[in-house]
């Protein structure tokens, strides 16, 4: 009789731990991560950069058009606005006004988020210049991330004129990033089978490959 | 079927025999049963409860580690990106090989600051886009953990300030008698600072020592043309090729570019096609042997006697007679009507005629030179004008040197690129008497057999990592340029000399300043010096004006030493030692790729052994795998026997090479299983170092001796690819062979292209309209007629591939990796066989049989005609494998990458890394295709006719291998695939591969009989 209950009890004991395990994690297939918006290192705001001052996605993430990964655009590349604009626009009107009302000389405000990338780049706010030792880069959380063994050209969707916010979704309105479309095997198959058909009036005339090694090898 | 072959193929002895071990591995797929059975006890009594736990526990488990987060990568991007440089995309930086002294060029990829691969430089003009498997595989040796990393002082790692101070002190206080000892330095920049640093004391000498070297052959133009020089050999000029043991498409000075020029003579073009002639006179098999249209066994010892009779017979047609013929005695087995062809060949071709001899000996090699002077072959086929000066090494020198030692005459010896203590003949007495030396410095990239007597030993660069050149050929500069940051604390001999002797110490301005001083006034063209450099780096090497051999001409009365003589007592063997294509003289031997690349003629890895002639074998009882101690010029060894069809009944085999220290350190490289084996026990070396049995003759080092041999009754298991992989019928299915090479003669090619090559089946079609191709359909030819079986592909492949490397037990239990394998087959009796090496890959089947077996769809065709492998889709039934006719599907048994990181960093991201439980193959670099295609569509052009390059096909040194659009008309591919010479293998099956090959024709007189049937 107490072997039969300390059975029961085992497979209690499993059937609840599983759940406790089951509750943290995320039951998904692998590679899909729709949904998946994780904290980065940096609140760098696309809804921001992309949305408001509409930048062009291209000209931080320039690889896109000329190989396979996007690549994140290196500090060197944020520097070129960021050597001179050093906090948001509603951070410098409060120092305006704050310095309006102190009757002072406009003082220079830094972002403590901009902080984090002068750091890595080695750049002094007071001296304004950039110094000869270089931080340790940032390290983005990669939100797109595909499984190791699919080889995705971005240069090749680019010069098809597939818009990025087809796989990526409305990047100018995320304030955070966060992966918009499943990015399953299948999701992209449909994509391609739907050109080649026609279906896709946006593409007329080109051809997808279907084939297996466009992008497994 | 039912007809008998009239010729016939074999790998090896046991497949023409049909030994009953060998129709055993025909019959199953493994040559070993699976050891499950000794691992779990047979289940007796399992009752349906305890089946439905564990069923029930596997089913849960796995659901449970399947429900695992994806793990959360993270995107580093760069702090500062340079101008024209995109992250994950691949630049090509143009450089010379460092792999041995012939200095191709080559093209190094490097992808994100790493170089991953090396390729042959098409428009460098002594190698024109070709690269040996040892080049192909210096990339590796960057990411070798075990590389010396910083300098040491008695063992003990010190740091540079220290060693430079203490070597600096103790330099100066001595006078004179300081050494530098070097291989062949063909860097002039080197060269300069090295005299420049010995100009500072008195009496010091820079002594050149190649382990393998072509002494002789200088001296012997020191003697007969007054200038001591190593010819510039032209074979693409040669139309009759007289070769005594020179293997010169495997190692001999420069093969690359050898094997260039030679098939560029063996390309079968127009309506009335020649072939060069070539005869090669031989003891062992070499890789050149097994090339050529004649071939003659012949002892080493007979090399002088054959040379004077040719010579006789050559200055009676000449009309002249040579005085010095009459020193040289001696009998010969050749026949005087052999003789008498060879020489009456070679008359025929004066001028373009070429004879070269492998002997390192200066009295032989004098002989050599008076039969191509008498040929007229000087300025023409052989170029001592402009010479090479890839090998310079004075054996002489290096003699003297250590009896210098002995002597006490030598205060500081400083060696570098070199490793005498472990090649030299005499190495003992070398170590012995290097403690009679104060000051002892060894460059070197591991604490090798030298380093570890030297006092200091110091970190050299890998040659990716510095700037050098390299005047290969007077004239041409060769430019090499560092593809990566140093890894380790490294210098190169420029560096250690300068500080030594406090001069600048930044090396691109040493090499700068030398090419402004030296390299630049040669200039062809007049361009600023920036534009000079620039376009040496760019290129990767430049053209010059040659500099001038003075009076450099025949001289009929020289005296010439004696030759070589040598007597075999009865009961031993004549012994030749020789360098491995893979191997080369050993500085190789911390290099798996090369370690485990199949020897192209005898196909064993991670071994060096003896190669014994059959007829001797059997003479002694010995048996393949058998071993025997050898014992000779006071040098006892034990080796295992490998037993080679064609080789002389005298003479047997051992190569260079092997038993360096420390190779233990691969007996891990090997997947770590229940029932692995070591690939070399602990403590132990990788094969034995023969270079003891060489010997000192008239001053240069010559690779010959006499041994005998004794059966110990031990046996090991030789890792031997010969038969693996073997496309035959089991004898109790009938036996039937088909022939998957086809040949034929140069007189039957000149009546009917097709000759040998008239096999025609019904070809049935299931489907009225098979599947039409309507884009590319890519296609691959291999020409049968140029492929030398130099094994270059096989590492070209591997490193692209990301072929692991298994080591030596799992090679032999048949589970090699490489994608690509290059079959040797013999054909005709054990003493005069003839050599086809077929390369074989996927062969990309239009019908292919492993597609209709997968279970998953793991592998499916693609419209262009690719047969897809899916690894993320496949689960390991190998179905494929089992249904695959050609063989040439391979299994990861296990996860092969390695542990070390850092070795990791050689791995080409371009491509997936195969985890355990897939079956992989030749994608026919599916990769390339992709990337060509991107970069055509980048520039907006169309894909033209050889925009893509396989990596087997880039790198041939023997343009064997074509790859095309068949679709394209205008395409080289298309062309070949309606050529006469064209087939496929097993085309009588069906299976409609895109892999064809053209039909070998040797340069000889006799019809080739129809053979073969399918």
């Amino acid at each position: 009789m107490t072997h039969r209950n300390i059975t029961i009890l085992i497979c209690i004991a499993f059937a609840i731990g599983t759940l406790i395990y089951a509750g943290n994690v995320n039951i998904n297939l692998p590679g899909l991560n729709q949904g998946f918006a994780p904290e980065q290192p940096l609140a760098f705001s696309h809804r921001l950069h992309s949305g408001d001052l509409t930048i062009p996605c291209l000209y931080c993430h320039s690889g896109a058009e000329k190989g396979a990964p996007a690549g994140i655009p290196a500090a060197s590349t944020c520097m070129n606005c960021h050597r001179f604009v050093t906090a948001g626009w509603d951070q410098m009107k409060i120092e305006e006004k704050k310095a309006a009302e102190e009757k002072r000389d406009l003082q220079l405000v830094v972002s403590s988020e901009l902080q984090k990338l002068y750091q890595a780049t080695g750049y002094s706010t007071e001296t304004m210049a950039y110094q000869d030792k270089l931080g340790a880069p940032l390290e983005w959380v990669r939100v797109h991330d595909l499984p190791d063994f699919v080889f995705f050209n971005h240069s090749r969707h680019v010069m098809a004129d597939v818009p990025c916010q087809t796989c990526h979704g409305l990047v100018e309105t995320m304030e955070t990033v966060h992966q918009a479309a499943d990015l399953s095997m299948g999701w992209c198959v449909n994509c391609h089978r739907d050109i080649n058909s026609g279906k896709n009036a946006n593409f007329k005339g080109k051809h997808a490959s279907i084939s297996c090694a466009v992008c497994h090898y | 079927m039912g007809r008998d072959d009239s010729k016939v193929y074999w790998k090896g002895i046991e497949e023409r025999e049909r030994t009953p071990a060998f129709e055993q591995t025909l019959d199953t797929e493994f040559p070993e049963p699976a050891p499950i059975a000794s691992m779990v006890e047979a289940p007796t009594d399992v009752s349906r409860r305890s089946f439905l736990k564990a069923a029930g526990f596997s089913v849960g488990s796995s659901l449970l580690i399947s429900c695992a987060r994806e793990p959360v990568e993270m995107a580093i991007p760069l702090l500062v990106q340079g101008e024209n440089m995109t992250p994950g995309k691949a630049y090509w930086y143009a450089s010379t090989c460092s792999g041995c002294q012939a200095g191709c060029g080559i093209l190094i990829k490097n992808r994100d600051g790493r170089p991953i691969k090396i390729e042959g430089n098409p428009e460098h003009p002594t190698s024109q886009g070709g690269l040996c498997a040892v080049g192909q595989a210096t990339v590796l040796g960057i990411y070798d953990s075990q590389r010396l990393g910083q300098p040491k002082e008695n063992g003990a790692v010190k740091d540079w300030s220290h060693v430079d101070e203490a070597i600096r002190q103790q330099l100066s206080q001595i006078q004179d008698g300081v050494y530098v000892l070097t291989g062949t330095v063909t860097s002039p920049t080197t060269q300069a600072t090295i005299t420049k640093f010995l100009g500072q004391f008195d009496g010091a000498k820079h002594v050149v020592y190649d382990a393998v070297s072509y002494a002789a052959i200088l001296d012997a133009h020191a003697q007969t043309h007054n200038a001591r020089v190593l010819p510039h050999y032209r074979f693409d000029r040669a139309e009759v090729i007289v070769s005594l043991d020179a293997d010169f498409l495997g190692t001999w000075v420069s093969p690359v570019e050898f094997t260039k020029g030679y098939t560029q003579r063996r390309t079968l073009k127009g309506d009335s096609p020649t072939l060069s002639y070539h005869v090669q006179l031989e003891g062992r098999m070499s890789l050149t042997g097994s090339n050529a249209d004649r071939r003659i066994r012949l002892t080493p010892i007979e090399h002088n006697t054959v040379l004077r009779m040719v010579a006789e017979r050559l200055s009676q047609r000449a009309g002249t007679s040579i005085s010095q013929l009459s020193k040289i005695s001696g009998t010969t087995q050749v026949s005087s009507t052999d003789i008498d062809e060879i020489a009456e060949k070679l008359w025929q071709a004066r001028g373009r005629s070429l004879i070269v001899c492998g002997m390192n000996d200066v009295g032989t090699q004098c002989l050599v030179n008076a039969i191509n002077h008498l040929l007229g072959n000087y300025g023409k086929t052989l170029d001592i004008e402009k010479p090479s000066y890839q090998w310079q090494g004075d054996d002489r020198a290096v003699q003297d040197l250590v009896k210098g030692m002995q002597g006490g005459k030598v205060k500081a010896l400083i060696i570098a690129d070199s490793n005498p203590a472990y090649s030299l003949p005499n190495s003992q007495e070398f170590i012995e008497s290097l403690q009679k030396v104060p000051l002892t410095i060894s460059l070197t990239h591991y604490v090798d057999e030298t380093a570890s007597v030297t006092k200091y030993v110091c970190p050299a660069h890998h040659s990716l990592e510095s700037w050098d050149d390299a005047e290969v050929v007077s004239g041409i500069v060769g430019m090499s340029q560092p593809a990566i940051v140093p890894l380790g604390q490294t210098r190169n001999l420029r560096q250690c000399l300068n500080t030594w002797m406090g001069a600048e110490q930044d090396d691109l301005t040493i090499v700068q300043t030398h090419w402004r001083e030296a390299i630049y006034p040669r200039r062809e063209k007049d361009i600023p010096f920036q534009s000079f450099w620039d376009q040496a780096v760019h290129d990767g090497y430049v053209q010059v004006k040659p500099q001038p051999i003075q009076n450099a001409a025949y001289r009929q009365s020289a005296s010439w030493p004696q030759a070589i003589s040598m007597t075999v007592p009865t009961g031993e063997f004549a012994l030749v030692l020789y360098e491995k294509a893979a191997m080369r003289d050993g500085r190789h031997a911390y290099n798996p790729w090369l370690q485990e690349l199949p020897d192209p003629v005898t196909k064993v890895v991670w071994e060096n052994y003896v190669c014994v002639a059959p007829a001797t074998a059997s003479q002694l009882g010995l048996e393949e795998g058998d071993i025997v101690t050898i014992a000779g010029a006071g040098q006892t060894t034990e080796l295992p026997v490998q037993v080679q069809p064609g080789q002389h009944e005298n003479v047997v085999a051992i190569a260079v090479g092997y038993g360096r220290n420390a190779t233990d350190r691969f007996s891990r490289i090997g997947p770590q299983w229940i029932s692995s084996e070591l690939t070399v026990d602990e403590g132990d070396t990788i094969g034995e170092n023969s270079f003891g049995f060489s010997r000192v003759h008239n001053g240069t080092v010559v690779l010959i001796n006499t041994v005998s041999l004794t059966p110990t009754g031990r046996r090991t298991n030789l890792a031997l690819t010969q038969t693996h992989h073997t496309i035959t019928v089991p004898e109790k299915l009938g036996g039937h062979r088909r022939n998957m090479v086809r040949e034929t003669s140069l007189a039957a090619y000149k009546k009917d292209p097709g000759s040998g090559n008239h096999f025609e089946h019904d070809v049935l079609q299931l489907w009225a309209n098979d599947y039409v191709y309507e884009g590319h359909h890519w296609a691959m030819a291999i020409d049968l007629n140029q492929c030398t079986g130099c094994s270059g592909c096989v590492v070209a492949c591997q490193a692209e591939n990301n072929v692991p490397v298994v080591g030596k037990n799992e090679v032999y239990r048949r589970r090699e990796m490489h994608w690509i394998r290059i079959d040797r087959y013999y054909s005709g009796r054990d003493d005069n066989v003839d050599v086809m090496h077929q390369p074989v890959m996927c062969q990309h089947c239009d019908h292919a049989p492993c597609e209709a077996v997968c279970p998953v769809l793991a592998t499916v065709h693609s419209d262009e005609g690719i047969n897809q492998q899916i690894y993320n889709r496949c689960v390991g039934t190998r179905y494929c494998a089992n249904n695959c006719p050609y063989k040439v599907r391979r299994f990861n048994w296990f996860d092969y990458w390695r542990k070390d990181q850092r070795e990791n960093l050689i791995l080409n991201p371009d491509i997936t890394t195969r985890t355990r439980g897939v079956m992989e193959k030749c994608s026919m670099c599916v990769q390339r295709i992709q990337a060509a295609k991107t970069e055509a569509k980048h520039k907006g052009k169309p894909l033209n006719d050889g925009d893509i390059q396989l990596a087997c096909q880039q790198s041939c040194p023997a343009d064997a291998i074509v790859f095309g659009d068949m679709n394209n008309p205008e395409s080289r591919i298309a062309k070949l695939i309606n050529h006469p010479r064209h087939y496929h293998m097993l085309e009588e099956m069906n299976f409609r591969p895109t892999v064809g090959y053209l039909t070998k024709v040797r340069n000889r007189e006799e019809e080739s009989g129809e053979q073969q049937h399918g």
